[in-house]
Order: C-alpha cells, then sequence, then structure tokens
C-alpha cells in the first residue's frame, strides 16, 4: 500500500502550500482515480510519491518502505504523451531499457520484454521503429516499458488524453487487467466516465482531498463536479421511481437493466 | 445562401511522386462540402481520418493536389494561385493548432497576442484595442494579463493567450484543431460557451473534436474516415438515426447508444419529442415509455 | 508555391534498406568503425587518384550488395547544389596573386579533388546509410569504444547519446513544422519573404524560441522518465541484443582498410602528378605523330 500521512509541499519561491496535510491511501489490486482542476495539486502529489520531491511534513510510504529511491523502484509513471518517454529506435530496445537497467542477465530481459510486449499487445511488434506506431500503440509500448520494471504500483498521468475514445476504451480495458493482477494503479484523469471504472476516487481541490471514496459517493458528496452521463441517468430513473440495481454504472449494465425491465410482464407493448 | 466554403473532390496527399512511389497514399480523397456562413461545425472522426490535414488546407497551410476548394471566393486549389492572395487569404481564414500555448514565443502576453494583427500592419492604438478585444474575448483580462510573463501562466490561461492571439486577427472564418484537448471539463465548457459567442457574431468555426458532447453543440458535424467524408449531417441525425459514426470507428454518445438500444428492443420512445442527450430528459422519456 | 507538405525534406539516413545484402549483416561495430574512418580518411586525403580509387571500390562493394549509384546517392541529392556551388567557389577564391585569371590551370586539379572528395564522402556515407539502422549505429559506437571503458571512457553514454538523438530528430522536424505552421497562420510568412535578410531572419526568430524551450522541456522529461525507469549513469548494462563477431566481419575489415590505405599510398607515391604528366606526354606524342 502507498501511504501517505499529513504530507505537506510548498514550492519555493511560491506563494503557498501547493499540497497541504494530505491523507491517503493506494492499494495494490485497485484502480484509484485522481481528479481535481489543473492546479489543484495532482502533479505535486505524483512527485511526492515518485520521491522527486521530499514533503515538507508528514511521512510517505510504500509497502512500509519510507527510503524514496526504494519507492521510485516499485511505483512505474506513464505520462500524457507517449512519445516524450520513447528511447529507443526499435521496439523491443525501448521495452528492454529498464530491465537493462536492473542488471537482469540477458534470458531474464528477453523474457520481460515479450511478456510485457504481450500484456500490452504488441507482441510481434519487436523490430518496428516506434515512429511507425499509432498513437494508441505508443502509448502501449509505453506501458510496456514500464510494465517490464514489474512495478508493484502504476501512475498514469492524464495517460489516456491524447488518445481518442476507442483508444481510451482499450486503455480502461487494460488498467482494469493491470489491477486484476495485483497492481495498484493511480489514474489522474478529467474524464468522467472513467470515474465510473475505478474502484476509488480522490479529488483534490487547492491542495487539499476535497473528497475520497468510492466514486458514486464521491459524485453525490459534490454535486458541482461534472458527472458521468451514466450517473445522472441512473439518478434521474430513481427519481422517477425505476428500480435500478445497486452499480449500474456502465453502459452495458444500464442497457441490461433496462432491457430486463421491458421485458417484465405487465407492460404495455 | 451562399456557401463561405465549398469544397470538391477535394484531394490531398502527403511527399511528391518518385519513380519508386508513384502514387503517395493518399490522405484525404473526394471530399465534397459546403459550409455556410456562421455555422458551428463539428469535424469528427478517428486519429489519423484527415481532420488536421482538411483543417490545414482551410487555413491555406497546406495546399489542396486535386479538386477545388473555394474558400470565400478563393479557390485555394488553383495551381496558379500567387503568394500575395494566400497572404490575404489567410488574413481572413485563421487556425488555432493543437496545443496552441506551446507556440507562445514573446516574453509578454500582450506582445504576443499582438504578433497576428501587427504581421498585417496594424499598429498604435488600433493595435491595443485588437489585442484588449481577443483577450477579454477569451476572458483574460487586459489591465491585468497583458504585462504577465507568458511563461508565468497556468496551462489554461496559456491556452487562452494563445487563442486569442488567434481572435486577434478577427477572422471571418476560425478553425480549432481539437480546442479543449487536455483541459479539464470546466474549461472546456467555458471555452465553448465563447466559441458560441463567436458564431452569434457572425463568425464560422469549424472545430475538431472527439468529444461527442461538444459536437452535439454543433450545427452539423462532418464524419470523417480514412480520408474520406462519411456525411455531414446534424448531431441528432447522425447519432440517433444512423450508423455512419459507428462506421467511422465512432462510439456515439451515451444517450444515443441508449436510445437506439431501447428502440431495438422494441420501446415506443415518444415520437413527438426530438431524442435529447440530456440524461434527466431521456429519464423522463424513458419512463414515459415504459409505462 | 510554397506548401508545408514536403518540410524537411525526409530524413532518410540510416534506414536500412531490405537489399543490403552481406554488408547488412556486418557486425554494428564493424560498420561504425567503417563510417568514421572511412569519412575521416576522405576528408583528409589530397590525391585525386586516391579519392578516384577508393570511389571505385565503393561502387563496386556498392553493387555487390545490391545497391546500384543511384540509390546509393539519393538520401544525399537535396545538398546537391549547395555543393556544388562550394566547389566553385574554392576554384575562384584559389588565386593568390591578382595578376592571375580568375580561374586558372592550377586551380582544375583542386577542384577536381575537391569534387570527388565530396561525391566520395556522399557515396561512403550513403553506402554506410544504407546498410545500417539508427539502433545499430548506437550499438555500433557503444561496441567500438567499448574496450575504452575500464580507462573511464563512457562508451555506454556515447550509444545512449546517440539513441536519444536519433529519437529527437523525428521531433525537431515536427516541432519546427508546427511552429512555423502556426507563425504562417498569423501572417508570419510575410517577413520570410522580405528582401532584406536581417528582416528574414528576424522573420525565423520566433520559431527558435519556443523550439528552443520545447526541445529543452522534453529533454528534461526525457531525463526524468529514464531516471525513472531504473537508468544511473557510470552503470555496466547488459544489452538485450548481442552481435558476435563473424569471418565476414574481418573480411571486410581488412578489404576495407586496404582501399583506404592504398589511397593514402597513391598520396604519398605522388600518382597524380605522374599520372599528369603521363597524360601530357601522351597528348603530345599523339599530337606529334598526327602533325
Amino acid at each position: 500500500m502507498i501511504e501517505l500521512e499529513g504530507v505537506s509541499y510548498t514550492y519555493p519561491d511560491s506563494g503557498g502550500p501547493a499540497v497541504s496535510k494530505l491523507n491517503l491511501q493506494i492499494r495494490p489490486g485497485e484502480v484509484t482515480l485522481l481528479s481535481g482542476a489543473n492546479g489543484s495539486g495532482k502533479s505535486t502529489l505524483t512527485r511526492l510519491i515518485l520521491g522527486l520531491l521530499e514533503p515538507d511534513e508528514g511521512s510517505i510510504q510504500v509497502d512500509g518502505s519510507f527510503d524514496s529511491e526504494e519507492r521510485r523502484g516499485r511505483i512505474g509513471l506513464v505520462r500524457q504523451d507517449p512519445r516524450s518517454q520513447l528511447i529507443a529506435s526499435l521496439v523491443d530496445e525501448e521495452v528492454a531499457f529498464g530491465p537493462e537497467n536492473l542488471g537482469l542477465p540477458r534470458d531474464e530481459i528477453r523474457s520481460r520484454v515479450q511478456a510485457a510486449l504481450d500484456k500490452v499487445g504488441l507482441s510481434g511488434f519487436d523490430d518496428r521503429n516506434p515512429d511507425t506506431l499509432s498513437a494508441g500503440q505508443q502509448q502501449r509500448l509505453a506501458i510496456a516499458g514500464v510494465l517490464a520494471m514489474r512495478p508493484r504500483y502504476i501512475i498514469f498521468d492524464e495517460a489516456s488524453s491524447m488518445l481518442d475514445p476507442a483508444g481510451r476504451e482499450d486503455f480502461y480495458r487494460l488498467c482494469a487487467e493491470l489491477a486484476a493482477s495485483g497492481v495498484g494503479i493511480l489514474s489522474i484523469s478529467h474524464f468522467p466516465d472513467e470515474a465510473l471504472r475505478a474502484d476509488r476516487m480522490l479529488l483534490m481541490d487547492r491542495g487539499m482531498i476535497a473528497a475520497q471514496g468510492e466514486p458514486a459517493a464521491v459524485f453525490r458528496q459534490r454535486p458541482e463536479l461534472k458527472r458521468p452521463f451514466i450517473f445522472r441517468l441512473s439518478e434521474a430513473l430513481r427519481a422517477q421511481g425505476i428500480a435500478l440495481p445497486e452499480g449500474t454504472n456502465t453502459l452495458e449494465r444500464m442497457t441490461g437493466s433496462l432491457e430486463r425491465l421491458c421485458n417484465t410482464p405487465g407492460r404495455n407493448k | 445562401m451562399n456557401p463561405v466554403i465549398s469544397l470538391r473532390g477535394l484531394e490531398y496527399s502527403y511527399g511528391k511522386p518518385d519513380k519508386h512511389l508513384p502514387e503517395p497514399p493518399k490522405v484525404l480523397a473526394g471530399i465534397d462540402l459546403q459550409v455556410d456562413g456562421a455555422e458551428l461545425l463539428a469535424i469528427i472522426g478517428a486519429t489519423g481520418s484527415g481532420k488536421t490535414t482538411l483543417l490545414q488546407i482551410l487555413a491555406g497551410l497546406l495546399l489542396p493536389k486535386k479538386g477545388e476548394a473555394r474558400i470565400l471566393d478563393l479557390d485555394l486549389a488553383n495551381p496558379k494561385i500567387r503568394e500575395k492572395e494566400l497572404d490575404a487569404h489567410r488574413r481572413r481564414t485563421v487556425i488555432a493548432l493543437q496545443r496552441p500555448e506551446e507556440m507562445l514565443f514573446r516574453t509578454y502576453v500582450g506582445d504576443d497576442v499582438a504578433y497576428g494583427p501587427a504581421n498585417y500592419g496594424i499598429s498604435g492604438r488600433a493595435l491595443a484595442l485588437r489585442v484588449k478585444e481577443a483577450m477579454e474575448a477569451m476572458g483574460l483580462s487586459y489591465t491585468l494579463f497583458k504585462d504577465r510573463r507568458t511563461d508565468s501562466l497556468s496551462g489554461g490561461e496559456m491556452r487562452k493567450a494563445a487563442l486569442a492571439g488567434v481572435l486577434a486577427l478577427k477572422p471571418e472564418i476560425l478553425l480549432l484543431d481539437e480546442p479543449s484537448a487536455g483541459l479539464d471539463p470546466p474549461s472546456a465548457e467555458e471555452l465553448f460557451r465563447r466559441i458560441q459567442d463567436l458564431r452569434e457574431q457572425g463568425v464560422t468555426v469549424l472545430f475538431s473534436t472527439h468529444d461527442m458532447e461538444q459536437v452535439m453543440l454543433a450545427d452539423r458535424a462532418a464524419v470523417f474516415h480514412e480520408g474520406r467524408l462519411l456525411a455531414v449531417d446534424t448531431p441528432e441525425q447522425l447519432f440517433f438515426y444512423s450508423q455512419i459514426p459507428e462506421q467511422a470507428g465512432l462510439l456515439p454518445p451515451e444517450a444515443a447508444r441508449i436510445y437506439r438500444q431501447l428502440k431495438n428492443l422494441g420501446v415506443d420512445m415518444p415520437l413527438n419529442k426530438t431524442p435529447s442527450w440530456d440524461p434527466e430528459s431521456l429519464a423522463n422519456s424513458i419512463v414515459e415509455a415504459l409505462t | 508555391m510554397r506548401d508545408f507538405g514536403s518540410f524537411g525534406g525526409g530524413f532518410d539516413l540510416f534506414r536500412r534498406q531490405a537489399s543490403s545484402g552481406s554488408l547488412g549483416q556486418l557486425h554494428p561495430g564493424v560498420k561504425a568503425a567503417g563510417l568514421i574512418v572511412g569519412v575521416g580518411t576522405i576528408s583528409l586525403i589530397n590525391s585525386a587518384s586516391g579519392l578516384l580509387f577508393i570511389l571505385c571500390c565503393l561502387l563496386v562493394a556498392a553493387g555487390s550488395t545490391g545497391l546500384s549509384a543511384p540509390r546509393l546517392l539519393r538520401p544525399l541529392l537535396p545538398v546537391t547544389p549547395f555543393l556544388v556551388l562550394v566547389v566553385l567557389l574554392h576554384g575562384l577564391t584559389r588565386s593568390s596573386s591578382p595578376g592571375e585569371a580568375l580561374l586558372s590551370r592550377g586551380d582544375i586539379l583542386p577542384m577536381l579533388i575537391m569534387s570527388l572528395r565530396i561525391i566520395t564522402l556522399m557515396g561512403w556515407i550513403g553506402l554506410s546509410s544504407a546498410a545500417v539502422t539508427t539502433p545499430e549505429v548506437s550499438y555500433g559506437i557503444e561496441a567500438l569504444f567499448s574496450p575504452l571503458e575500464r580507462f573511464g571512457f563512457p562508451a555506454g553514454e556515447l550509444g545512449l547519446i546517440a539513441t536519444v538523438t536519433f529519437r529527437f530528430i523525428p521531433f525537431l522536424r515536427e516541432e519546427s513544422e508546427r511552429l512555423a505552421k502556426a507563425q504562417t497562420a498569423r501572417g508570419g510568412s510575410l517577413g520570410f519573404r522580405s528582401a532584406n535578410p536581417f528582416r528574414r531572419m528576424k522573420a525565423a526568430l520566433p520559431t527558435m524560441v519556443p523550439l528552443f524551450i520545447g526541445t529543452l522541456r522534453r529533454a528534461e522529461v526525457l531525463a526524468e522518465s529514464m531516471h525513472l525507469r531504473g537508468y544511473r549513469e557510470k552503470q555496466s548494462r547488459i544489452r538485450l541484443h548481442r552481435y558476435p563477431v563473424k569471418l565476414q566481419d574481418l573480411l571486410w575489415s581488412a578489404a576495407g582498410a586496404a582501399v583506404l590505405a592504398a589511397a593514402v599510398c597513391m598520396q604519398y607515391a605522388d600518382t597524380d602528378a605522374r599520372l599528369v604528366r603521363e597524360l601530357i606526354n601522351s597528348i603530345s606524342s599523339f599530337r606529334g605523330v598526327a602533325v
């Protein structure tokens, strides 16, 4: 678990704290969504977790360790612009970069590269030049590069914002799979519909955690947030007396519930 | 009414043909499109479908290889077109590229916004007025921001400054390539309110986007797929009554998908109302239909 | 007509084509060494016959791996007019005393040498470029200098520098294209066509600052990403790819060294002067016969 207790940080030469008294946890096997306006402290939080900044007060621990070097070894980062993270001119070299730095033997490197490429759906792309890949594929390549390090946690810093909706769907699916295999995911994102696929949601406002918990609960707590369409629809339907099962927060579940409602006897067709 | 933009059989490909590549791949082919004055048109399609290329052609940055491209009485596809005509064109049809804030280069905001009109000979008090109007149109206070350093602004403010630089040219046609990409929802909404204001003032606005909710705000949407224009129609027609967005690899807004799903299930959605993407009214329609 | 469609000309160096045959199979270290030593030798040699010899061997080697001369030289074509100008200037500016004609007989040989030098360099680089891929360049540099690592020479770092440089080239090209388009869209191209060269340079300045800043920012992001992926300086890294040294590596190295050595010998044996004397003798004896 990544745990922050009472963490505050102020950038030198700035007016006030970028983040203050943060208390939060990120658990393995869960997808945690971090949301908030630009300037609310999300990137500062990321840098603190990664050990790129040392908190002015409070503590950060990852799986029991307070050491920032060790922290970094367990947490991977995938950024918004895939191309800004790519180093090599060959897909397999790109993914191998991390393991090479870990000083692993050649066979180990090779098997990790294969496993990572398989996981993101890029097997067989080994000798392609990253420039020839689409944006979605490049993003997956960046993710593979991080996966090859076998991190326990991955931070996605608005990693889906440069993708088109189809690419985003693939991305959400990958996050869910990674979480299912035990990785703890922190995804920073504006997209309301991503909230519904997360297990937990953190809302930041002016450097503080304004709300945290299950996404549905957070949306109910904070009516000013832009809510996902399905969420609004289920609330509106429930308000009109339609009984929807708890957790109807994806399109598939909504259409499934509606289908069942249509097929109940006693309805005029 | 005379269309301000009239494209017929427009084609574009990158690269020059040579004996190893006699036919460079076409990025755009067979585009026929008419746009009326003061229309708000959304350009949608998967990444790589040709949206950016189209906008850059309309802006006069790329020249069509074939076909006809009449914009405000100038045919950009005319092989004998002169540099002067292109300059004049670019004064009236201005584009804001993707992530425009990355291209700010003057130290102070006011100077950067002034760059465009200054290039066309506007100076002195008239220039200051242009800058002021453009900045305020984007919600940046002239007095507070004109002497701010461009690198001291937040991301959202930088984007506003960059767009003000484009607006300062007072274009008749405004082209926006993914104007709200990367902005948080409140900023994106604010941006679109301002875009609609511009439309009220008679500016023709074309914008490309991946956000289907923004498409709903447009008068019409042009659907691109692999360099071809599949259809141009109102968002309602495209999303509620056709499969064309799916053919282009796009996901219609959830409201449309639910609406169609229900229709497939045989639910009689009320006919007198045009379908709405507003979840509350959709809920009303559903409840009405089910009882 | 200026169109941004073919901006940058297409960076074609070091993209290995399928038909590079036996040369393409060589160990990257050999290729890297061949490139560096060859370019060095050709640049320093001052013998027309030597250069001609190298050129002929080059064409033979290229032919043997399936590359015809035109294909070889194509990537360097855009630079040709510039090079012709250089040769001409070289000849014209060589005259030492004011009484001499602008272009005298004594200038011909140096001009010939310079032209041969340029053509041979182009050919050598073209051949290397056809036989080497970008990752091989980095690996080759690393392999070449790795024996020096025990003396503290950062061979691994050098290879990485090459890798990252290649990564930045497309970025630079795209960014400058984007910036140029953004400037043009706001009327900036007007300065580019001014008669006054200072105005022209001034017009190009707006693209420099954001390009520089953008590149630095990108480099910073990349450095941070590398650090987060475990990269630490001064550590030896086992690389994924491994290239065994084969017999053909030794053979081609020996052949290459022999060709370059022979050319150097020709310079010291003053072959040029001898050939010219032979030529003059045979012409005068021919004349003598005719008369």
